[in-house]
């Protein structure tokens, strides 16, 4: 069992699973010559050198990084295509929306598309283009899967799993937690099953849920709360689409308060989505409305303290969860 | 080329051109829904490109996917059968008539987002280099997807890497209603190759001997290793863009003179005829046979289920996912809402 | 505008003489009114001071459009709609704010001359338009009319707009003639059903933002939304509430101080008239009664899981009080209530399912009208069971389901406690026999209740507490001290209000008890006949009875039992003697007093009235 940071759970799980299959590849822009190579975050220094026939730089052409993904996966390759940040997806959202996700339901089971669209969230002073959060769009494609890890030990399992599906796999990073989230990862072959959310923290006074760095702001928000005596239970969905809520139904039960935290924004965000389904099968165990904490509706501004007030952090989670242990929801 | 093989070419162009009349009868019956577009006039393009290669290299197309289909060899009651959305379509009535596939038979689908399928193709041919199968792919597409960015990124791409893929432009002289000149600076399509290195030429698209003899060079040179192709094959739709849009604005003198070109009319007489490979009676035995085939196809599609209610489902992952239910969630849904 | 002539139809102001604000006497002269005959000072019909002056000089218009407004100084003018004709020339409400609904018919008023017409208003088809011009009506009085029909064309400034209804049915009348000028929100006529009678407006009556519950529609008016569910489950017309929110929005707390003003202000006249009470008169009771408990009536606002845990801890909702953001009651307030025991439901004996107690109004025990919403439910069994053979099944009355419901509510959910005590009446009885003697000319009698209840009113002075109500984390209590009566009528009981009763006297008491049971009884009862006390007595006296145990009639703190003055041989001073014994048994409100409390309280009233006397002093 050894601690390491998010990247190097994602680098563990890419050399494991190209160590295992000649089929994975990877490519996607500056991840071999930029820099150190690696990605331009250095996520997996190294690795292009150790599969230099299987690691590529790629033009800057996102279509044709997804898209060629895509045909290689038909043809039986383990493409995975790295897209530099998620802002960079709308480029290949052509590819992803009707190829991706339609192949293997449109052509009647005829195909798969086994292949991993690994990309990040982030923010940092990048301003509105770059600065973006599509959760909630991938999660609305049906034929995608969509994974968020928010622990090591999520990264290294749930991308393992994915490189193993036979389905789209679009696996949402943060910048905000590769090299800054450290956690113990089970040593072995550790595999994280896609579609099952998972309790980062038991409490009883209040659920909340949550994927992605929100998850890990929302156990900030929690050490906080818990010297206050509110003891929130988090529910990490890790995957959004298939979306697993019987855990945050079963702790519903049990605390009849939720809060669903994310990043994106609020309108047409996913928390609208898990607040009408739980509603529709956990009503009368609601206490309180279903309140969301979510990012502004308003484009990213590069100003630090404009970006700082349109993202939610630990505090927002705070404030949220006061409110409504004061029943001022 | 033998006999046999010179009649199977006019038995099919002959039979995409009877198919094609009579989907267009059905689109007007009501039996086919959406989009239908047709082939008709470029028969020679799908039977002299698809004939020249192997039976597992791998092909792409376009929408505009009925001729491939047949010339690949789908059968025509499966293929009628998609296009009236029934059970024992191609693809069991989920695709309809712009996703034919089969990739039993490695023809990997018509793609319905102009450009977009540019990118599959060359994964295609990515995997048969990657896994050394001496596949090739071919990609068609029409005049009008070789101004959108995948074609460019996609012809970059593939000269960059080598990939052994042909990118067959059929240049029918519309992008959709819109006239050649009017949608592309460069007329001669196949000079576009030329920015990204790749070698590239022109050939007669109505001339179905021609059309084949060029595929099977330019097939044995990608095959080789020596990289994509682009070929531009110069041909000329009778329908309008699909069946709703019969009136698409064409001089008539245009289509009048196009069909002096019919690239069936000229294989029976310049060919079949002139190289006494085939008598008249030959080919009315053939006619005849096609008819009955395109009738048969129809008969079938009546006759065909509409896919199951249950199947809706199916196929959305090919990986399950522990407990999910039916709606891609693994909650379910209220009763209220199930049907 | 006065008609001056039998010929005159129109007038021009041609001067006002008076300022707004200027005092006026009546029979001053206000205004100078020019026809093409003549110029003619107009004098007041009453004295106080010009509100607003509605019709500038200048300007001409039909008789009978109200010009100008007089009433008392700080009093408010209801400024839309204006009223239609024939009224007088002062428009003014007779109280500060518009009275809303009370335990009452809906009163007829100025803004409702067409009884289930739906006015047509001049509307404001600009931001910045103040009035407009009646261009010509479309329609003539009588014609039918489509729903989106358009019916009249209005002028302004800027431009000519056909309006169109908003109702189908028959234009009833037409209260502003084409040509004339009148400022935005003005009724301009009626469209209503055919059959509809035009009545005369009563003269001053006030303006009511009651109207008949059937025509009650508040979809379009400009309401927030709490105000809006408020005015829906108060059954008040919002189109006659003035907003003070932004664009005159009408808000939650206009609601609130219109509810306000209704319990300090209903009018002298109304009557309630039980034939015809509308669910809009049962409603406005609870702010009358402000009763605290049960502390929601209406629709309860609890969580989901609230009501859930509710129906497990067998909790009655109606009577919890919420802490959630609109008072929602949450899951917190519920085990609170749960383990005060506050309001628990009693276990019923049949039913194994725990009934969900239907929220009742907090009127009087025995109003003689039941709002829709608060209509007792039977018992799911009761409903279900079919009439055994040789059993006649009569359904429950609307007084019978009242009284059913509220009683097994306060049996159910109050706790009792008894105390009972014997009053020697000798000397009571002789009182009231010369008391009587001395009204005998002006036909007032006393009864021995009246005494009992004034005696009531004497101790629970003494004893605060009889003055308080229940409100599920407090006692409240009352300035004022009135006491119910029980009264029988047919059909059923109910409870008059006898108000202020420390401060009358014995005479006032027993001329004011006959008269207010015999309206109620006749279903003309009065506001304030009915709900605001704090304690009932109940005498079965007259039947011989001698113990009457009586229920609780919520949210009373207690109830009297009065039985009959039975000659009884007592022990006096060593010697028995006969004396009028009358037994008292009072039911009291454990929760508010406690059984020494509830002693001595009735001790005191046998006190007094062993010591008659102090009950004239």
């Amino acid at each position: 069992m050894a601690e390491i940071t998010y990247a190097q759970a994602i680098a563990q799980a890419l050399r494991e699973e190209m160590k295992r299959d000649p089929n994975v590849v990877m490519w996607g822009e500056d991840i071999v010559n930029y820099n150190k190579g690696g990605s331009p975050y250095g996520v997996y220094r190294g690795l292009p050198q150790e599969f230099p026939d299987r690691i590529f730089d790629t033009p800057i052409a996102e279509e044709g990084i997804i898209g060629i993904a895509i045909g290689a996966a038909m043809g039986g390759m383990r493409p995975i295509a790295e897209i530099m940040t998620v802002n960079f997806t709308l480029v290949a959202w052509d590819q992803i929306v009707n190829h991706a996700a339609k192949q293997a339901h449109m052509f009647n089971g005829q195909m798969k598309v086994p292949m991993v669209i690994r990309t990040p969230n982030g923010f940092g002073r990048t301003g509105s283009t770059h600065s973006q959060n599509f959760d909630a769009w991938f999660a609305s494609i049906p034929g995608l899967k969509v994974v968020v890890p928010s622990s090591p030990a999520d990264a290294k399992g749930l991308l393992k799993s994915a490189i193993r599906d036979d389905d789209p796999v679009v696996y949402l990073e943060h910048l905000a937690l590769y090299h800054r989230v450290k956690g113990v990862v089970p040593d072995g072959e550790h595999l994280t099953p896609i579609g099952v959310a998972d309790y980062k923290r038991r409490g009883k006074d209040l659920t909340i849920v949550t994927w992605g760095r929100m998850a890990v702001e929302s156990l900030k928000a929690a050490d906080t709360l818990a010297k206050e005596g509110i003891e929130l239970e988090i529910v990490d969905l890790r995957t959004l689409r298939p979306m697993d809520l019987s855990l945050a139904l079963e702790s519903v039960r049990k605390t009849h308060r939720v809060i669903v935290v994310e990043e994106g924004w609020r309108v047409g965000g996913l928390g609208g989505e898990i607040a009408a389904s739980m509603q529709e099968q956990a009503f009368n165990d609601l206490d309180a409305p279903i309140a969301r904490v979510a990012g502004l509706d308003v484009p990213m501004p590069y100003a630090e303290n404009l970006e700082r007030a349109t993202l939610p952090f630990a505090e927002d989670v705070v404030m949220a969860c006061k409110a409504m242990m004061a029943n001022k929801y | 080329m033998d006999k046999a093989g010179l009649l199977e070419l006019y038995r099919q162009m002959q039979l995409i051109r009877v198919f094609e009349d009579k989907s267009a009868e059905m689109y007007g019956k009501a039996k086919i829904g959406g989009f239908l577009h047709l082939d008709s006039g470029q028969e020679a393009v799908c039977v002299g490109a698809v004939s020249a290669l192997n039976a597992d290299d791998d092909l792409v197309t376009n929408y505009r996917d009925h001729g491939y289909a047949l010339a690949r060899g789908l059968s025509s009651r499966a293929v009628m059968a998609e296009l009236f959305g029934r059970k024992d379509g191609t693809t069991g009535g989920r695709g309809g008539s712009m996703h034919i596939a089969d990739v039993s038979k490695r023809f990997w689908g018509g793609y319905a987002i102009v450009g977009a399928h540019l990118p599959l193709a060359a994964g295609l041919a990515y995997a048969a280099q990657y896994q050394k199968t001496g596949r090739i792919t071919l990609c068609m597409m029409g005049d009008g997807s070789t101004n959108i960015g995948t074609f460019h990124a996609t012809l970059n791409w593939a000269q960059l890497w080598k990939l052994p893929i042909i990118f067959l432009v059929v240049n029918n002289m519309y992008s959709m209603g819109t006239p050649l000149s009017v949608h592309s600076s460069l007329t001669d399509i196949y000079k576009k190759a030329a920015g990204y290195g790749m070698e590239a030429m022109q050939v007669d698209g109505n001339d179905v001997m021609a059309m084949r003899e060029a595929v099977c060079d330019i097939a044995s040179r990608v095959r080789a290793g020596n990289g994509p192709f682009l070929l531009e094959a110069i041909t000329y739709r009778y329908s309008g863009h699909s069946a709703v849009d019969k009136n698409t604005p064409r001089p008539a003198s245009e289509v009048a003179e196009w069909k002096t070109r019919d690239p069936i009319v000229r294989f029976t007489e310049n060919v079949l005829f002139k190289h006494n490979h085939a008598t008249p009676e030959d080919l009315a035995k053939i006619d005849k046979a096609v008819e009955a085939e395109v009738e048969d196809s129809v008969q079938f599609s009546d006759a065909s289920p509409l896919p199951d209610r249950s199947t809706l489902y199916d196929y959305i992952y090919r990986t399950p996912v522990a407990n999910m239910q039916i709606d891609g969630s693994l909650i379910k849904p209220p009763t209220l809402l199930k049907k | 505008m006065p008609k001056m002539g039998f010929d005159m139809t129109e007038g021009t102001v041609a001067n006002w003489l008076k300022n707004i604000g200027d005092a006026i006497q009546k029979g001053e002269p206000v205004v100078e009114i020019e026809t093409d005959k003549t110029t003619i000072q107009v004098e007041a019909d009453t004295s106080g001071v010009l509100l607003a002056i509605a019709v500038p000089a200048g300007e001409k218009v039909p008789v009978n459009t109200p010009i100008g407004s007089i009433g008392a100084a700080g009093e408010t003018v209801v400024s839309a709609p204006l009223p239609a004709p024939p009224a007088p020339v002062a428009v003014v409400t007779e109280q500060a704010a518009p009275v809303i609904p009370t335990p009452q018919p809906p009163i007829p008023n100025p803004q409702s001359e067409v009884k289930g017409g739906t006015p047509v208003t001049m509307p404001k088809m600009g931001f910045d338009m103040t009035e407009g011009t009646v261009g010509s009506w479309l329609k003539n009085v009588g014609d039918s009319i489509k729903k989106g029909e358009a019916i009249v064309e209005i002028e302004t400034d800027k431009t000519t707009i056909q309006v169109e209804s908003e109702t189908a049915g028959t234009l009833l009348q037409i209260v502003v003639a084409a040509g004339e000028k009148v400022p935005v929100n003005t009724v301009i006529g009626y469209v209503g059903d055919a059959n509809t009678v035009v009545a005369a407006p009563a003269p001053s009556a006030p303006v009511a933002a009651a109207a008949p519950a059937a025509v009650i529609d508040n979809a379009g008016v400009n309401a927030t939304p709490i105000a809006r569910r408020m005015a829906d489950e108060l059954k008040i017309d919002l189109k006659k509430v003035k907003g003070t929110g932004p664009e005159g929005r009408i808000t939650k707390g206009d609601i609130e101080a219109l509810m306000e003003s209704a319990s300090v202000s209903a009018p002298q006249n109304a009557t309630v008239t039980s034939a015809t009470v509308t669910s809009a008169a049962v409603v406005s009771a609870a702010p009358i009664v402000s009763s605290p408990a049960p502390v929601n009536t209406g629709r309860v606002i609890a969580s989901p899981y609230a009501k859930k845990l509710a129906a497990e801890l067998a909790v009655d909702l109606t009577r919890t009080k919420g802490t959630g953001p609109e008072g929602r009651i949450v899951a917190e307030d519920v085990k609170s209530a749960a383990v005060a025991g506050t309001s628990v439901i009693a276990k019923p004996a049949a039913p194994a399912v725990v009934p969900v107690i239907a929220p009742t109004p907090a009127a009087p025990i025995v109003a003689p009208v039941v709002a829709q919403a608060a209509q007792p439910k039977p018992a799911p069994a009761a409903a279900a069971a079919p009439a055994l053979a040789g059993t006649r099944r009569e359904p429950l009355t609307k007084i019978r389901q009242t009284i059913a419901a509220r009683l097994t509510q306060s049996k159910g959910t109050v706790p009792h406690y008894y105390v009972a005590n014997s009053v020697e009446m000798d000397a009571a009885l002789a009182m009231r026999v010369q008391i009587n003697e001395s009204l005998k000319a002006e036909g007032i009698k006393v009864s021995v209740n009246d005494l009992v209840v004034r005696a009531t009113a004497l101790a629970i002075k003494k004893y605060p507490k009889f003055n308080a109500t229940f409100a599920g984390d407090a006692l409240e209590y009352r300035e004022a001290i009135n006491i119910g009566v029980a009264v029988a009528m047919e059909g059923g009981l109910l409870v008059i209000t006898v108000r202020d009763v420390d401060k009358k006297t014995l005479k006032q008491i027993g001329a004011e008890v006959p008269v207010i049971a015999a309206r109620v009884r006749e279903g003309k009862g009065q506001a304030g006949d009915l709900g605001g006390q704090t304690f009932t007595t109940s005498n079965l006296g007259m039947y011989g009875t001698e113990d009457v145990i009586p229920i609780i009639n919520q949210p009373d703190s207690g109830i009297l039992g009065i039985g009959n003055s039975v000659q009884t041989p007592v022990v006096k001073d060593g010697q028995i003697v006969i004396r009028s014994m009358m037994k008292l048994w009072l039911a009291a409100d454990h929760r508010i007093t406690d059984g020494a409390e509830g002693a001595q309280f009735v001790a005191e009233i046998k006190r007094l009235l062993e010591n008659p006397w102090a009950l004239v002093l």
